[in-house]
């Protein structure tokens, strides 16, 4: 299970140092600690807080949507609109989320967009790509099934395990 | 609400293959059928059933075209 500093997790949830070593004290994050001993969150209890924190703090706009089956909203101001006579380019601050959107210039001009207008960018659960830090993907290469990886030269036996435990190092 | 998407087709449930993660929704558009994979969580929050009235969406940049030859 990843875990992150305190510093790396008050990054990615956008507060400040303080007020992550806050919540740890008051329980509100459990802490544990990393390989070396110091001070850390458990990335699953960080992820959870993280998702709970945006759900409360979300606009209210992104609320009025009608029942859809896209799982994926981010609702935010339109920045920019670039049109051409066929499409359009439209990009959306979602919070720290720069998003942008190319449709037709027909559906741009249907709904309007100009920039400073509340959209919603919706993006089907099935196009979203999910990458890793690649610290992590050495880390738990070795416990995926031998059949999915394809090294790109012969590793020596014994290869992984031995990368695997210099990543934890 | 107004959707960006340029086809919009108004269509009937006809069938829900639902897996752990994914559910294969089958659908009539007056006589054509179009099939949704989406989630079995987006299932649930529509209250999906077969007979439900839907519209099944489809971004223009998304639709393969096809001719006789």
């Amino acid at each position: 299970m990843p875990v992150f500093r305190i510093r790396q997790a008050a990054d990615l949830l956008g507060v400040s140092y303080d007020t992550m070593l806050r919540w740890t004290d008051s329980g509100r994050i459990s802490k544990t600690t990393d390989s070396s001993g110091r001070l850390a969150v458990d990335g699953a209890a960080l992820a959870e807080l993280a998702r709970e924190r945006a759900e409360s703090g979300a606009p209210a706009g992104g609320a009025q949507a009608a029942a859809q089956s896209m799982r994926n909203r981010f609702t935010g101001l339109v920045t920019r609109v670039v049109k051409d006579t066929v499409m359009a380019q439209v990009e959306i601050q979602a919070g720290p989320h720069r998003i942008v959107s190319l449709l037709s210039r027909e559906a741009a001009d249907e709904l309007g967009l100009e920039p400073g207008m509340l959209a919603t960018a919706a993006v089907k659960a099935t196009n979203v790509a999910v990458e890793v830090p690649a610290a992590m993907v050495r880390r738990s290469r070795s416990a995926l099934p031998a059949t999915r990886v394809i090294p790109r030269r012969s590793p020596r036996p014994g290869h992984a395990a031995a990368a695997a435990r210099s990543a934890r190092r | 609400m107004k959707l960006s998407a340029r086809n919009q087709v108004p269509a009937r449930v006809v069938a829900i293959n639902a897996g752990e993660a994914i559910a294969n929704v089958e659908l009539d558009a007056d006589g054509v059928r179009l099939v949704a994979s989406i989630t079995v969580e987006a299932v649930r929050d529509l209250g999906l059933a077969v007979g439900s009235e839907v519209t099944a969406v489809i971004k223009a940049s998304d639709v393969i075209l096809a001719v006789a030859g």
